[in-house]
């Protein structure tokens, strides 16, 4: 029985019971939630898995696999994580959509079928976004707004895509589905809807926009949350059904690279973490892209560590937010002071991701870096190794920098509250555990692997100094001036697109659409009621012209209908 | 004894109730009256759905009169399902109506609302059940008549207007249905649907039966509303009163596909019907340019009774689609939606008639904020809505599922994007209610509470039944896969 | 005083490299002192790049607020 209850079913029944709890449980039940969750998850047999007929389909709503479990471990530990962050918080919705965002995103992981992925996927999506409504300002409404059209839309693309699929090869089974050849060009239309429906969600390029609009608009504990779900579901889907798919190696390359130099000018210091969630994605969507069983695993433990040292810095920049008010980095500086221990937090998240050695971040990337060596993709070496400087630009050194360090704000505020430091702790320390020990890591990874990261020290210290000379540029930078001072401003990106263009454009279209109806519909009257007098001979009098005209005109359509089908039927 | 006689009683009961209600006066008895024998016509057509199930199709003659001399009822899959449908809404919705039409009918009027609800009833049930042409006719003579008076009773003045424009309709559709009957009656020598079908191949080819063809289509369509011939709908349904509009949204469209599908394929076969004649085509215009019309329509409405009216015409565009399809697959699905749409209309029309009783009103801009006045109504609306839309776990998504199957097996894409379109549409115009009533002011001075609990829990009970049929699907699906077998194999 | 540890430090890692080789996949990654010119570079590179992009997208706050 214990067996058969699907994971993340335990997080979404009691995130309902929620609001039964005296209100200053709720939060402390938001955090049993996901460990009971985990232990069941644990005490969960390997490869279990779950069918059963639906509307005459057959469906396998839980499959257990190496992948699916390690994906299940690292949605567990930052549920956990968060839900000890937002301890604070006393808005029951937040809690109750919050902990039906993690159990979804946690059911969808373990979902063996495409119609039980879609329903996860779509609740991820419904639920999510009340993280962003509960700022409770008109902007985080309207950023809200547009993130559910963008998430609801990728999972109307995946539903059309899954019935296709089903039309060409009558099965629902969630297996790999890009061809052994990897060739998108082969494959058929509803798997390229679906790859479009997990590109909206990973934020592949073009399609990247939603995440740097709405994430920042969320709220503190929100973020933190967002940052580790939805699109490290999109992830896992893309692992699953479309590794070794060539185009992704492509498209990962691009993520990696562009968001880097929007990250340079960005203000919003929680932007400045999205367009960073972005890069990162891309390393992961390489891996998945190469497909070789190294890259695979180098793209998984990339999603495991990666989930923990963005939090951790979601976490830090929210402590900021919720002790100054404010996350523009014109406005920030010099906290160090006010805030140490958070301090020390955000500089362990930013070591973590920047891959110093020793960090978790290193033992990840260096898997995915060698599996790119091994099939010797120069380019994709090369652009990777540019966005490892442009991660140490923004996130190893911007964030902190301009939160804790550089000018002085004259902001005196006190260190985060208790139980953030404790969640900001353990994520710390479980980053710097890994990066000790990374084996752990690799046992649980979907293939076997012997890597060492630090068996070549010549590998450490060349990363070192990729890292400690882009610091020294930036040091050089800074002190010349050159580097471009913060400004209160914001950066447009797709978003202009849909805000400001379509907008315009959809006005003048409409306006001259007006004109054009108000003439038809005009004609049409003139027209109709010559017609009408004709045909309402018999009926003429009932009444004004006012009176009639309703029910004339319904019965001048039965005599239309009547005299085309008469004539139809004759032909 | 009794069980032989079922087919008969089950419109004899509400025939002979309805002067007996007019007898009794008192609004209290007349109600108790038409609560007990919709209850009685419930469990009698689940009798017979039950034994058609076991042991097929039944046949009875009234007064041992045998075929084409008697009126000759015959019960298959198709009609004992439309029979379930009808009763059951009728014994919820009239448990519903005590407090709801003393809310909005004057006592001295009430007798005779039942009385002509009684009628209104056996009219619907007769349609359903007989297997006679032109029976078929005198019972939707009797329904129609019944809900002119029914629909006239509305508190608005406008509901009069509303019914002496459905009256001018229907008397045309009726006509037309009159006509293409006597046409039929007059090439063939009989009125019997069985003999019908018998020999009409023979005369197909005739000008006379192609009149009949079309009249009786255009007749019918105009029972069912179907676009461009709905414009009798939306007022009708928006001026009656609540609990009128609930009943006559889930069930008297859906009797009148029944008696289109009873003609089409029984009657005149799918052969000639859908292939000789262009009706398919037809049919697929007509009902995609209904969902798209009348929902964009819907969205703009300001009355949320005449939205839910102008979706009903967008849905009765779902029924019309399946049927164009010309396959098994498509006509389960017209089937299963009448089931289902039956559901959650009858949901969304409760809802709105505790929301009436409570607030007085049906206009969007006295929803303000009352998801938290009336939070288990409110739930009851949303469930229908979502139901509406389609999301899964609800019964509305299991007949767009199929429909959807349906328009891929037969490979028509400008279909398929039609009804992800109309759900679109659907999102939006149930959102502008849900934002108005979660998300807007709360007004301090507005009327808040629910409902009384006789009207409560009818409207709950069918919210309840959207997500069991969406999540156990045996019964609707199973029996609606067997009655479109039923349907294509013929009588 | 920061500033000269972090070059102190970029100078002690220069020879370092020299003592410990990395196994080399490539072979400009065999010329010393590759990894320290390419993390300035790249970073100096994306600071001007960043920059002049920023000229171009570069909003006031309010912009779609009006």
């Amino acid at each position: 029985m214990m067996n058969s209850l699907p994971p993340g079913i335990i997080i979404l029944v009691g995130a309902l019971a929620l609001p039964l709890l005296p209100r200053a449980l709720r939060a402390v039940g938001a955090l049993a939630l996901p460990i009971i969750s985990l232990a069941h998850l644990i005490l969960l047999s390997d490869a279990v898995s779950l069918e059963v007929e639906f509307a005459g389909l057959s469906l396998i709503p839980v499959r257990v696999d190496r992948l699916s479990l390690i994906f299940g471990y690292i949605f567990h530990i930052a549920a956990i994580l968060a839900a000890l962050y937002a301890l604070h918080v006393r808005n029951t919705v937040e809690h109750v959509t919050a902990m039906f965002y993690v159990g979804s995103a946690i059911g969808a992981v373990f979902a063996g079928d495409l119609v039980t992925l879609f329903l996860y996927w779509e609740i991820t999506a419904l639920s999510s976004v009340f993280l962003i409504f509960a700022s409770r300002t008109e902007r985080s409404y309207r950023a809200g707004i547009r993130y559910l059209i963008i998430q609801v839309g990728s999972g109307v693309l995946l539903l059309s895509g899954i019935l296709m699929h089903y039309q060409d090869v009558g099965s629902l089974a969630f297996g790999q589905l890009i061809g052994a050849a990897g060739s998108l060009g082969d494959a058929s239309l509803g798997v390229w809807l679906i790859f479009l429906a997990f590109g909206i969600k990973c934020a592949f390029p073009f399609l990247h926009n939603w995440l740097q609009d709405a994430y920042p608009q969320a709220t503190v504990t929100g973020a933190v949350f967002l940052s580790a779900f939805t699109t490290k579901l999109a992830i896992y889907a893309l692992a699953r059904g479309f590794p070794g798919t060539d185009a992704l190696i492509g498209i990962g390359v691009v993520m990696t690279l562009f968001p880097i130099f929007f990250a340079v000018i960005e203000n919003d210091l929680r932007k400045v973490l999205c367009y960073s969630l972005n890069n990162q994605l891309g390393f992961m969507v390489v891996g998945i892209g190469i497909g070789s069983q190294m890259a695979l695993n180098g793209a998984v433990a990339h999603a495991f560590v990666h989930i923990l040292y963005k939090g951790l810095l979601f976490m830090s920049m929210g402590a900021v937010l919720y002790r100054t008010g404010t996350i523009r980095a014109s406005d920030l500086g010099g906290l160090y002071r006010s805030m140490p221990w958070t301090t020390a937090f955000c500089i362990v998240g930013a070591m973590s991701i920047s891959a110093f050695p020793l960090f978790s971040g290193f033992v990840a990337k260096s898997l995915t870096m060698s599996a790119v060596v091994e099939g010797y993709y120069v380019w994709t070496f090369v652009g990777l190794l540019i966005a490892s400087a442009g991660v140490m630009e923004h996130s190893g050194i911007k964030i902190p920098y301009f939160a804790f360090f550089g000018q002085d704000s004259g902001i005196r505020c006190k260190e985060a509250p208790l139980h953030m430091c404790l969640a900001m702790g353990a994520t710390a320390v479980l980053c710097i555990t890994i990066g000790w020990l990374p084996g752990p890591l690799y046992a649980l990874l979907p293939y076997p692997t012997a890597y060492e990261p630090y068996a070549d020290l010549g590998h450490s210290i060349t990363q070192l100094q990729l890292l400690l000379f882009a610091a020294l540029a930036f040091a050089v930078l800074v002190r010349t001036g050159l580097y471009p001072p913060e400004k209160a401003s914001i950066t447009l990106d797709t978003d202009w697109l849909y805000r400001r263009l379509a907008p315009r454009w959809a006005k003048g279209i409409l306006s001259s659409l007006e004109r054009i109806r108000q003439s038809g519909v005009n004609a049409i009257h003139q027209t109709g009621r010559h017609l009408m007098r004709w045909v309402l001979h018999h009926y003429g009098a009932e009444g004004t012209l006012a009176r009639a005209w309703p029910t004339g005109s319904m019965v001048l359509w039965v005599a239309i209908l009547l005299g085309t089908s008469l004539i139809l039927y004759y032909l | 004894m009794i069980g032989a006689q079922l087919p008969a009683l089950q419109v004899v009961i509400p025939l002979l109730a309805a002067p007996l209600c007019l007898l009794l006066y008192r609004p209290f008895a007349t109600w108790l009256l038409t609560v007990v024998t919709s209850a009685a016509t419930l469990v009698i057509s689940t009798l017979l759905l039950t034994q058609v199930l076991d042991s097929g199709p039944i046949d009875y003659t009234f007064g041992g009169w045998a075929a084409p001399f008697g009126i000759a009822y015959r019960i298959d899959l198709v009609n004992a399902y439309v029979l379930l449908i009808v009763s059951a809404i009728s014994t919820v919705v009239s448990v519903f109506a005590r407090l709801s039409v003393a809310a909005e009918i004057e006592a001295s009027n009430q007798g005779i609302f039942y009385t002509a609800w009684l009628l209104c009833l056996t009219g619907l049930l007769g349609i359903a059940i007989t297997g006679d042409a032109f029976n078929l006719f005198v019972f939707l003579e009797i329904s129609s008549l019944s809900s002119y008076v029914l629909i006239a009773m509305g508190q608005d003045r406008r509901a009069l207007t509303a019914s002496y424009q459905y009256l001018i309709m229907g008397t045309i559709g009726a006509t037309f249905i009159l006509i293409g009957v006597g046409l039929l009656y007059a090439l063939t020598g009989t009125l019997n649907m069985a003999d019908l079908a018998e020999r009409l191949p023979a005369v197909a080819d005739t000008r006379t039966a192609r009149a009949g063809f079309a009249f009786l289509t255009v007749g019918i369509a105009l029972k069912i509303a179907l676009f461009p011939l709905h414009l009798w709908l939306p007022n009708a349904y928006a001026y009656a009163p609540s609990a009128v509009s609930a009943f006559l949204a889930a069930t008297a469209t859906k009797v009148a596909v029944y008696a289109l599908l009873r003609f089409l394929f029984s009657v005149f076969g799918e052969s000639f019907s859908l292939e000789t004649m262009p009706l398919a085509h037809g049919l697929a215009v007509l009902g995609s340019v209904a969902v798209l019309f009348a929902s964009l329509v819907a969205i703009f409405q300001h009355n949320i009774k005449r939205m839910l009216a102008y979706s009903s015409v967008a849905q009765i565009g779902y029924l019309t689609l399946g049927i164009s399809f010309v396959s098994e697959l498509g006509l389960s699905a017209t089937i299963l939606h009448l089931f289902n749409h039956a559901l959650m209309k009858g949901a969304l029309f409760l809802a709105l008639g505790c929301i009436a009783w409570r607030i007085g009103s049906a206009r969007l801009g006295d929803f303000q904020g009352l998801g938290y006045r009336m939070p288990w109504t409110m739930g009851v609306f949303l469930i229908g809505g979502l139901s509406l839309i389609g999301i899964p776990t609800t019964a509305g998504f299991i007949s767009k599922w199929y429909l959807v199957l349906a328009a891929l097996e037969k490979g028509w894409w400008p279909v398929l994007v039609v009804i992800v379109i109309g759900s679109l549409l659907a999102v939006v115009y149930i959102w502008r209610v849900v934002e108005i009533a979660y998300l807007g002011k709360r007004l301090e001075e507005a009327p808040s509470g629910e409902a009384p609990l006789s009207m409560l829990l009818p409207a709950c009970l069918l919210a309840l039944a959207n997500i069991y049929f969406g999540i156990h699907t045996e019964l609707s699906v199973g029996v609606a896969h067997e009655a479109a077998k039923a349907l294509f194999g013929g009588l | 005083m920061i500033f000269k540890a972090l070059v102190s430090a970029c100078v002690a890692l220069v020879i370092l490299e020299i003592i410990f080789h990395r196994h080399a996949s490539f072979p400009w990654e065999s010329w010393p002192g590759f990894y320290a010119l390419w993390g300035f570079v790249s970073l100096f590179a994306i600071v001007v790049v960043g920059k002049r992009l920023g000229r171009g997208l570069k909003r006031d706050e309010d912009y779609y607020d009006e």
